[in-house]
């Protein structure tokens, strides 16, 4: 009997479990490895940072879909793998064997610039980390006279997130203070979805900075000497690889993730397969965002089984523009494709919809109603 | 946004200075090194802290604005770096499977995981200190003349904050080794500063 690993819970590996629901492989042992019996939604965050979403309703249950796909879940969390020797070592240092296997961990925030912060550094990934720090923040911002919060990086994260914050420490009497690097916010969108978003940050009250942010004993020291004081400062700083993967022996990029052809396997070992944010193409270049995690599923569900069966692979074909819908705070949010843009209450209805069909179909891990997860877009 | 032409010649003129320039980069070298041990991942930290800064320079008046921004840079690297390495060496010894069961566990035991409420919060203050350049001097002689392993356990507690589980790990110490050496640098750092700087300043 061969062994199938599925390391991390995030959203391509949700498809797997999906299929294996579906259409289960007899002669497979498969085996699912998650820091944690959840998993959270990244698109529903700043909905729920804003208070729209209690959070669990960001919550994907990870055992009930496991226990219907008949596959094993291992509550804990890796702290290395060795390709050549075809196994993952667990944090206690306990190795678990694979013939195949398949990545969905995520990726870190990178803080090179911001770690001297140390317990005032908030990174956005990893993600659960970030729920629990953030309620201890709304907390800490209740009882204090003044709090400021700093979001480093302005990329469609950080502008949802430091819009969210504002609109929950708002209330609170916290401000808070974006700072985009020197070309402005939300690289590589258009300049309409630019403006509409300054418009509504300046509308809201968050400041922006523009400039590089470097962490030091007030908070934040921007390169044109001005120093932000920070109770807090979240990282939305782009995506750095776990650092174990430098001795797993998989082809890594550049940037120390693993290296993948179109079909989402590693370009080194063709059992090792990865998914989301851990992992770059080789051929096309692609944005770390959920949108592709989520449509890299299906076929990452496709290809594992495939491999195992020895049937033909399926490409990942990357669509060559993403739909961001960016929540702004209150239930408002942004819309940005290419160079249409709009906004209002109707885009936010439109995005909690997505999000919640999203949601509902990872809740119905009935073997027979999971189709539909292959068309899902956020 | 308006243009600060002051700022901007002034901190195009640090880096024409290249006297100036070589010297604050032995400066960052001497630092990272100590802290890293490692004389090329200290030469890279040195590097891409300098070059980061200098892409960014513009807007800086003067050199005290400027190093304290380089060497902001180059802290903050050096913590990530350390961190980075410290988790690297747990990897790698979970993953070496002739290690005898004991070794490792017991390293996993000392690692733990991060405690935040354990972590310290932040810098003393290193802007006064950068501004007095006479005391830094003074300082950095006596430092140089702690045996090495005493400063780079002293600059990683002090300086770069880190606490006692993750030198050990770094430097490869026990916790009362580690104590006994930092006892040992601030008795002779003590000693060096009251001869040279307390007792000449008053």
């Amino acid at each position: 009997m061969k062994r199938l690993l599925l390391v991390g819970g995030g959203h391509a590996q949700l498809a797997v479990l999906h299929d294996l629901a579906r259409k289960p492989v007899r002669e497979l042992d498969v085996v699912l490895i998650s820091r944690n019996t959840h998993s959270i939604y990244s698109g529903m965050l700043p909905g729920w940072m804003a208070g729209h979403y209690p959070l669990e309703a960001c919550h994907i249950d990870l055992r009930p879909l496991a226990s219907a796909a008949g596959v094993r879940l291992v509550v804990d969390e890796i702290s290395g793998m060795d390709a050549r020797r075809h196994c993952v070592v667990l944090s206690d240092g306990k190795t678990a064997p694979y013939d195949f296997l398949s990545l969905d961990v995520g990726s870190e925030t990178s803080s090179s610039w911001l770690a001297l912060l140390g317990d005032r550094l908030l990174t956005v990934r990893p993600i659960e980390g970030f729920v629990q720090r953030w309620t201890r923040i709304l907390e800490q911002a209740r009882l204090a006279a003044a709090y400021h919060l700093v979001v480093v990086g302005a990329g469609a994260a950080g502008v949802e997130l430091a819009l969210a914050a504002q609109h929950a420490l708002a209330p609170l009497g916290g401000d808070v203070t974006l700072v985009a690097a020197r070309e402005g916010i939300l690289p590589g969108h258009a300049a309409a979805v630019v403006a509409n978003v300054q418009a509504v940050l300046q509308t809201r009250g968050v400041q922006v900075c523009r400039g590089q942010a470097v962490g030091c004993a007030e908070g934040v020291l921007l390169d044109n000497g001005q120093i932000l004081q920070s109770d807090v400062v979240i990282a939305a700083t782009g995506a750095s690889a776990p650092v174990w993967l430098q001795l797993s022996h998989l082809d890594l990029d550049d940037a120390g993730f693993i290296a993948v052809d179109r079909f989402q396997r590693s370009v080194s070992h063709p059992e090792v397969f990865a998914a989301g944010d851990v992992c770059s193409r080789s051929d096309v270049k692609l944005a770390r965002s959920g949108v592709h995690a989520v449509r890299a599923g299906p076929v990452l569900a496709h290809n594992l089984v495939a491999s195992v069966q020895g049937r033909m692979l399926k490409p990942f074909r990357p669509r060559a523009r993403s739909l961001y819908l960016l929540a702004t705070g209150p239930r408002h949010a942004i819309a940005s494709w290419g160079r249409f843009t709009a906004q209002g209450e109707w885009v936010w209805q439109w995005k909690d919809g997505i999000d919640r069909r999203f949601m509902r179909q990872q809740g119905t891990h009935n073997s027979r109603a999971v189709g539909a997860l292959r068309e899902s877009g956020s | 946004m308006n243009r600060d032409s002051v700022g901007e010649t002034a901190g195009t003129d640090v880096i024409a200075d290249t006297a100036y320039t070589s010297s604050l980069r032995e400066q960052m070298l001497k630092f990272a090194t100590l802290q890293l041990t490692d004389p090329h991942l200290a030469e890279d930290a040195v590097q891409d802290a300098l070059i980061s800064a200098m892409n960014n320079v513009s807007e800086f008046a003067g050199r005290a604005a400027f190093k304290t921004w380089v060497f902001a840079i180059l802290k903050n690297k050096i913590v990530d770096i350390l961190r980075q390495r410290q988790r690297l060496v747990y990897a790698s010894n979970l993953l070496r499977e002739d290690e005898d069961e004991q070794a490792v566990s017991e390293l996993f035991d000392r690692n733990g995981f991060w405690q935040p409420d354990d972590r310290p919060l932040a810098w003393s203050d290193p802007h006064q200190a950068f501004e007095n350049a006479e005391f830094w001097q003074v300082f950095e002689t006596c430092l140089e003349n702690l045996p090495p392993k005493q400063a780079q356990v002293f600059m990683m507690r002090e300086f770069v904050q880190l606490d006692s589980e993750e030198i050990c790990a770094s430097a490869g110490l026990t916790l009362s080794n580690l104590h006994v050496l930092l006892h040992r640098a601030r008795l002779r750092l003590r000693d060096c500063l009251e001869m040279h700087w307390f007792k000449a300043g008053a």
